[in-house]
C-alpha cells in the first residue's frame, strides 16, 4: 500500500519537476529530444570493449544534470528499479568471453569482463539521458515536439493517454490494496489466492475509471486529437544546443579523448 | 432548452430504465432531478448529452434532436458536472484542465486564457489557477471542476449530484455558486435541501418515469409523494 502511493507521489513529482525552472527546463522540447536521440545513439555505437570512451560520455549528463539543478542522485533513486535489469542484460559476457584483455595484479581481466562493464555503462547513461529529459520536459510537450517531427499522431495520443492511464491504474491499485490490507492485518502483500480475483477487480475497476475519463474528454469536445501545449518557438539558443551538442558529441565520438588524456598522463 | 419526447431507455432489453418520458425544459429554467437510487437520474442526464442512446423517443437540446451529428454541438451548449469530479478532472492543473475544452473548440489561446482568469475570478477560485488538481481537496476539486465546466460557456448546464461528498461548508459555496448562474440548469440530486434551494422547478423520477413535474415548492413539501417514490422531506422542513 505504502509502496505504490510513494510509486504514485513519485510519479506525480516527476510531473512537478518537468515545471522548474532552470536553463535546461527554458529549452525547446525539440531540442531537447533531438540531443537525447543523439546521445543515445553515440553511446550505444561505441564498441562492445569501449570501456574508456564511457567516463568521457557521462560527463554530458553530469554537466546537464548540475544546470538543470537535478541531483543525478534522484535519478538513480527514481531507476531504481529499472538499474537492476540493465545489469542483468550483459550479465553472462564475463562467463562467453574469456578472452584474457590484461591482467590487474593476480586478476585477469576477460573481453567478456569488459564488455559486460561497457554494456552496464551504455545503460546507465541512455537512462539518465532519457531521465534528465523526461524530467525537464513535460509529457505533453514531449508529445507536441514528436508531432513536429511528424510522428503519427495516432502514436502520440496513445503515449499521452498511457501516460494518463497509469496514474489512474495506480490510484485503483492503491485503493483496492488499501481495502485489502485493512481485512488481512498483518499479511505481508496480497496472498496469492487472491491475485486472480485482485487483477481481474483491479482491471475492471481501472477500465471503469478510464472510461469515465473518456466521456469526460468527450463532453469537452474531445474528437481524436489532443491540442498539445503551444510550444514555443525555437529559437537560436535551441538550434545552438542542437548544434553545439551535436558538435561536441560526434568530436568526443570521432577522437578517443580517454586514449589523448591518457597518454598525455603517462608521458 | 431540453426536450424529452416519449423517451425510453433499457441498459438490458427487459429491464427499462426510462418509460415513455416527456417533459421540457424552457431557457433559464432551474429544474430539479430527483428520485431514489437507480430512478434514472445519471441516465437522463447522460441522455441529454448523447453519451447515452434511447431506444424510443426524441431529445432536443437547444433545438437541436441528439444525433450523432449534432453531439459536438449539442456538448459545447450543455455542460455535464459529473458525480466524481476525480474523473472530470484529468490533466495536471486546473489551468490546463479548464483549457482542454475551449480548446477543443478552437477557441484562441488568448480567449481561452481570458475564460479562465474570468470564470475563476468569478467563482473566487484564482488562487486555483496553476494547483495540481491531485493536492485539492474534495471540496476544492468539485469548484476546480465547475469551473471547467463553465469555461466552455455554456447554455445549459447539467449537474449529478454536485454537492455529494462535501462538507457543510463547501456545500453552500456549491449552493451559492449555482444560485448565482444564469444558464437552463438540470440538478440530479439526493439533497433535497440543495434542490429547494436552487430550483424552482422539481421532476420527481420513479420506475423509470415522471411521478411528478411541478413547483418545487409544492413537490418537495408533499410528504406522502416523496415517501412514496423511497424519499424524505427535505430536512428544513421536517419541523
Amino acid at each position: 500500500m505504502e509502496r505504490l502511493d510513494r510509486a504514485l507521489g513519485e510519479f506525480r513529482q516527476m510531473e512537478e519537476l518537468a515545471v522548474s525552472d532552470s536553463p535546461i527546463h527554458r529549452l525547446h522540447p525539440l531540442a531537447k529530444f533531438l540531443t537525447t536521440v543523439l546521445y543515445i545513439l553515440i553511446v550505444v555505437s561505441y564498441p562492445k570493449y569501449a570501456l574508456r570512451a564511457m567516463p568521457v560520455m557521462a560527463l554530458f549528463p553530469i554537466l546537464l544534470y548540475q544546470i538543470a539543478r537535478i541531483p543525478l542522485s534522484l535519478c538513480f533513486y527514481r531507476l531504481r528499479y529499472i538499474l537492476p535489469l540493465v545489469c542483468a542484460v550483459g550479465l553472462f559476457n564475463p562467463f562467453f568471453d574469456r578472452t584474457p584483455a590484461f591482467q590487474v595484479g593476480a586478476l585477469t581481466v576477460t573481453g567478456g569482463m569488459i564488455s559486460f562493464l561497457t554494456l552496464l555503462c551504455k545503460g546507465v547513461l541512455c537512462l539518465t539521458a532519457s531521465f534528465l529529459l523526461v524530467a525537464t520536459t513535460r509529457f505533453d510537450a514531449l508529445c507536441a515536439a514528436l508531432r513536429k517531427l511528424h510522428v503519427p499522431s495516432l502514436l502520440t495520443n496513445l503515449l499521452l493517454l498511457t501516460y494518463r492511464y497509469i496514474t489512474v491504474l495506480m490510484e485503483e491499485a492503491s485503493a483496492m490494496t488499501t481495502a485489502y490490507h485493512l481485512r488481512a492485518p498483518g499479511q505481508k502483500g496480497i496472498h496469492i489466492s487472491a491475485w486472480g480475483s485482485f487483477l481481474g477487480q483491479l482491471l475492471l475497476r481501472s477500465m471503469d475509471r478510464a472510461e469515465d475519463l473518456f466521456r469526460a474528454m468527450q463532453l469537452r469536445g474531445w474528437h481524436g486529437h489532443f491540442h498539445y501545449v503551444d510550444l514555443p518557438s525555437f529559437t537560436a539558443r535551441d538550434a545552438a544546443y542542437v548544434c553545439g551538442g551535436a558538435a561536441l558529441l560526434a568530436l568526443v565520438r570521432l577522437v578517443d579523448i580517454a586514449g589523448l588524456v591518457g597518454s598525455l598522463l603517462v608521458r | 432548452m431540453i426536450s424529452f419526447d416519449h423517451v425510453s431507455f433499457a441498459y438490458e432489453p427487459d429491464r427499462p430504465v426510462l418509460s415513455d418520458v416527456s417533459f421540457s425544459i424552457g431557457a433559464g429554467e432551474a429544474v430539479g432531478l430527483i428520485g431514489a437510487n437507480g430512478a434514472g437520474k445519471s441516465t437522463l442526464l447522460q441522455l441529454i448529452l448523447g453519451l447515452l442512446a434511447p431506444t424510443a423517443g426524441q431529445i432536443l437540446v437547444g433545438g437541436l434532436p441528439v444525433t450523432k451529428e449534432n453531439l459536438r454541438e449539442i456538448r459545447r451548449k450543455a455542460g455535464l458536472l459529473m458525480q466524481s469530479s476525480e474523473n472530470q478532472l484529468f490533466l495536471p492543473t486546473v489551468r490546463e484542465d479548464m483549457a482542454f475544452g475551449p480548446r477543443n473548440y478552437m477557441v484562441s489561446a488568448e480567449e481561452t486564457e481570458r475564460r479562465i482568469d474570468e470564470v475563476l475570478a468569478r467563482l473566487d477560485l484564482a488562487h486555483l489557477k496553476d494547483r495540481y488538481n491531485h493536492k485539492l481537496s474534495g471540496g476544492e476539486r468539485r469548484m476546480a471542476a465547475i469551473a471547467v465546466v463553465l469555461c466552455l460557456e455554456p447554455e445549459i448546464l447539467l449537474m449529478d449530484e454536485p454537492t455529494i461528498t462535501l462538507d457543510p461548508k463547501n456545500r453552500r459555496r456549491v449552493i451559492t455558486i449555482t444560485q448565482s448562474l444564469t444558464q437552463t440548469r438540470l440538478i440530479a440530486s439526493h439533497d433535497l435541501d440543495m434542490i429547494l434551494d436552487t430550483c424552482s422547478r422539481v421532476i420527481l423520477l420513479a420506475d423509470g418515469t415522471v411521478a411528478a413535474d411541478g413547483p418545487a415548492d409544492e413537490v418537495l413539501r408533499d410528504r406522502a409523494l416523496l415517501e412514496a417514490h423511497g424519499l424524505e422531506l427535505p430536512l428544513r422542513l421536517q419541523g
